[in-house]
């Protein structure tokens, strides 16, 4: 018999095959500590909306162990989530034999991974990690799913539901990293084509004016009267119903024997200019951006199957992390601010004490850098400031002028230490070669509590004034 | 030849002039007379002229350059895509920078559509026309001129460089006179130093084209705007029809704008190069059809030119007749001459054809002459000045066979209807209709 236990009850203790499942009705309060304790969850709901949100929650779990518990729903749930992929299985409410072998399995698999490394690291290295133990514990390979409600036509199970809807190009970046390590291997299954503004796939392909870009195009074919060696567009032949040569006044009757069409036209109708060859350009239907196919971002989408590299990686972690591996681009604000949420919960419990800030480089002489320079700056920022936080901390770059940080169990007092020095020896690199003001620089610092937003952070007082 | 050559001179000297003038009566009366007189005689105005030419040349400048009009290029060909990038980067050195590059790609089987299309995109190329059917260069011509914008239409040959003014100066004539209708541009060769074949070309260029047209253009009865380089009103193109089927067009159309009434300028300043055969068997091919088109044009198709009708017009009768007569009655006179040579001083050949050789050897280098002194090339052209001796041989029997092979298809077969320069369905059409 299986043994379940409702998350909002005690925990039920009973166990059946060596498996209990513990039931969650609601995404609010999941507690990670309680998670832990249940080798499999069951999502206990038929209202299909709750549903998707546990789902989301228990996978986009900031602790990587409740991330990838088995999860499993009722089968008449089946067809009506969104989330749907991210499940281990469903349940038909009165066989739970092959559903608890799965799990068995599942939690087989996952007891074998050593999860005391601490692997808190940037975005991709975390998401990579969680990527490979996902592959391992499932012992199947990630295969991409066609989905429209995703950004880029495709999500992939597990991996999709760690940074949510609309911000599915971000994976085929940590994907990429997997691929280029060799943690994992890859089938190409398709290519996508996706908007360079906001990564969308939904767009309308138009042919335009080569000249101003009007989609009011007519097009007509030219005729070759043989004998004259006349050449114009057919509306110059055409006399009522019959075709008739405006330089010999001839008789067009047939096609290959008096005359062909070589080719086609295209006239633009708001600017009268004439072409062969029109431009097609690409609307988004997302943010409204018109691209020339050149702009369109194009990615491979690939089946991705665990190497062996990969799966020493899943069961033991990356045993060099450093902080420095946070210098990498593709961190996230948006994982930041998971992050800031989740961390939000675990100080709430645990009455603990963590800060966050923003550090601010507010000159001119930054922002009038060229592209180029100004994304090495920001590499070189990165770097510096990571070589002076700790291990378990999270540095974001948002742009070239500024850097998030969250600072888990450091209080407002250690935080300020700690930021003070980041701000001494970036004062110096930018003074020394940009000539830049040390008052260009700027802290504002916040205490980590439930709900913290970085939004909130605007309205803290810059520390750096304060004397 | 201590013995041949004393006997030579002296039975020249003994005979006397009159004998050599009747024994060489080809030769003086045409030859003479028509390359060495009259290219000296215009010489002599060309230089007496000159400053009076070049201030009028110098203000029309000036009237085109404050006008600035737009000028559209049309490049109608097959298979020419190796030559367009180069040929853009040859047109981005112009002096005159106001044009639109139309490009017509007459159905060609080589990559030229996709180099093309991506010329077009990469804005040196304003428009790029691909015909999936080949159709011909008159019709590929045509349509390029349906979409042109310009005030002037400048026509060329893919394979072509330009000296950086060549556009500028091919437009200024117009400047000059509102009658003139179509400008030639002096087209040279190129490839000069590759080949004895090219080299000969060359020479024959400097003297046809470089130095006969300005003489012919002088004289009002210049009568062929090269395809290579040339420039038109398209409001006449557009009135006489365009371009109609070759080979032979460019004379043919130049020859349809003289009927129209208007002049036709050569401008030697607007020099454009261009590559000419290498081997005598290319160049046999291209003559023959050069040579066809003369009669299926200027003895067949205009021959109401020659006609004393109410639209006759002395200098385009003069014109096309110095054609026809140094061309095709000279060349049945040549043979005529040869027979007359061989039968009356049969015994004398021994004397005939060195002096022969020597009046032709001599008449190539006082014609060389003439070419110095017109050129703006004269340094470089000096490479050519010890080939000139072979010029006898050259434009006197192997150019002089060729074209009697070529009148003769023409005259008799229509042979040029069977060029495959034009597709079958054109040239059938056109020779059942009798174009």
């Amino acid at each position: 018999m299986l043994q379940i236990a409702s998350h909002r009850n005690d925990p039920a203790t009973r166990v059946h095959d060596g498996q209990l499942f513990l039931l969650l009705d609601s995404p609010e309060g999941l507690g990670e500590e309680m998670a832990l304790k249940y080798p499999a969850l069951l999502v206990n709901t038929t209202d299909p909306r709750v549903a998707d949100q546990i789902i989301e929650q228990v996978r986009g779990s900031f602790n990587q162990e409740v991330s990838l518990k088995p999860l499993f729903a009722n089968e008449k749930l089946r067809g009506q989530l969104q989330n749907h992929y991210h499940l281990d299985g469903f349940h038909d409410g009165v066989h739970f034999n092959s559903m608890a072998e799965r799990s068995n399995n599942i939690h087989r698999q996952l007891d074998k991974i050593s999860w005391h490394t601490n692997e808190t690291g940037s975005f991709e290295t975390d998401t990579l990690l969680r990527l490979m133990r996902y592959m391992y514990s499932r012992g199947t390979d990630l295969k991409p799913l066609t989905n429209r409600s995703s950004k880029i036509g495709y999500i992939y199970a597990y991996l999709s539901a760690l940074t949510g809807t609309g911000k599915e190009h971000e994976l085929l970046t940590i994907v990429g990293k997997g691929l280029k390590e060799g943690y994992v291997t890859e089938r190409l299954e398709d290519k996508v084509h996706v908007c360079h503004n906001c990564h969308g796939n939904y767009l309308n392909f138009r042919e335009v004016c080569t000249k101003c870009g009007s989609i009011d195009l007519e097009t007509e074919s030219v005729i070759h009267h043989f004998v004259c060696a006349h050449v114009g567009p057919e509306s110059q032949f055409k006399k009522e119903d019959e075709l008739e040569c405006p330089k010999c006044d001839k008789h067009l009757r047939h096609i290959g024997i008096d005359y062909d069409k070589p080719s086609t036209m295209f006239t633009c109708k708001s600017c009268d200019h004439h072409f062969q060859h029109p431009e097609m350009k690409a609307r988004c239907i997302d943010c409204n951006t018109e691209s020339s196919l050149e702009q369109l971002v194009e990615y491979p989408i690939y089946q991705l199957k665990l190497s062996a590299a990969g799966e020493k990686i899943a069961l033991k972690g990356f045993t060099e992390h450093k902080a420095s591996q946070q210098s990498e681009p593709a961190i996230s604000q948006r994982f930041f601010e998971m992050m800031l949420r989740q961390e939000g919960e675990r100080v709430h419990r645990n009455n603990g004490q963590s800060t966050y800030g923003r550090l601010r480089i507010d000159s001119t002489k930054v922002l009038n850098l060229n592209e180029r320079h100004r994304e090495l700056l920001q590499e070189e920022i990165t770097r510096i400031l990571s070589n002076y936080i700790e291990s378990a901390d999270v540095l974001v770059a948002e742009n070239v002028q500024s850097y998030i940080f969250l600072l888990p169990d450091s209080d407002q007092k250690a935080a300020i230490l700690k930021t003070n020095l980041l701000k001494d020896n970036l004062t110096k690199l930018l003074h020394d070669n940009l000539a830049v003001s040390p008052s260009a620089i700027s802290v504002q610092l916040s205490q980590v509590k439930q709900g913290s937003t970085l939004t909130q952070l605007a309205h803290e007082t810059d520390i750096t004034r304060i004397p | 030849m201590k013995q041949i050559l004393p006997e030579y001179l002296n039975y020249w000297h003994q005979v006397g002039f009159g004998s050599l003038v009747r024994v060489f009566w080809y030769f003086f009366l045409f030859e003479f007379t028509r390359y060495i007189i009259i290219d000296y005689l215009i010489f002599g105005y060309y230089l007496i002229t000159q400053k009076a030419r070049e201030e009028r040349f110098k203000q029309a400048q000036r009237r085109l350059r404050l006008e600035n009009p737009l000028v559209s290029i049309i490049i109608p060909g097959k298979n020419e895509g190796k030559h367009l990038f180069k040929l853009t980067k040859s047109l981005a050195e112009q002096t005159y920078q106001h044009v639109e590059l139309i490009i017509v790609d007459d159905g060609s089987d080589d990559e030229t559509p996709i180099i093309g299309k991506n010329l077009e995109k990469i804005g040196l190329i304003d428009l790029f026309i691909r015909n999936d059917q080949r159709g011909g260069k008159a019709s590929a011509a045509n349509l390029a001129l349906q979409y042109t914008k310009g005030k002037y239409i400048v026509h060329l040959d893919a394979d072509c460089s330009f000296d950086r003014e060549a556009i500028e100066h091919v437009l200024v004539p117009f400047y000059m006179d509102e009658k003139i209708g179509a400008v030639g541009g002096n087209v040279k060769v190129r490839n000069y130093r590759n080949s004895l074949c090219a080299r000969l070309q060359a020479i024959e260029y400097l003297k046809t084209v470089s130095v006969g047209r300005i003489i012919t253009s002088q004289l009002g009865i210049y009568k062929i705007v090269s395809g290579a380089f040339g420039a038109f009103k398209p409001e006449i193109l557009d009135s006489i029809g365009g371009w109609d089927i070759g080979p032979g067009l460019d004379g043919d159309i130049t020859v349809k704008i003289r009927k129209s009434g208007y002049k036709i300028h050569f401008q030697p300043t607007a020099i454009c190069l261009t590559n000419a055969p290498e081997k005598f068997k290319v160049l046999t091919k291209q003559r023959l059809r050069w040579d066809k088109s003369i009669i299926r044009f200027r003895v067949r198709k205009h021959r109401d030119v020659y006609m004393p009708t109410k639209n006759f017009n002395f200098l385009n009768f003069l014109s096309l007749s110095e054609n026809v007569f140094y061309n095709v009655v000279l060349d049945i006179l040549w043979w005529i001459y040869i027979i007359d040579i061989a039968t009356s001083s049969l015994d004398l050949l021994r004397f005939v054809i060195p002096m022969n050789i020597t009046l032709y050897f001599v008449m190539g280098y006082v014609q060389m002459g003439s070419i110095y002194l017109f050129s703006e090339r004269r340094k470089e052209e000096l490479y050519l000045w010890p080939y000139v001796s072979l010029m006898t041989v050259y434009t006197g029997v192997y150019l002089r066979i060729v074209r009697t092979a070529a009148y003769y298809k023409e005259l008799f077969f229509k042979r040029s209807f069977e060029d495959p320069w034009n597709p079958v369905k054109s040239s059938s059409q056109a020779k059942r209709h009798g174009l």
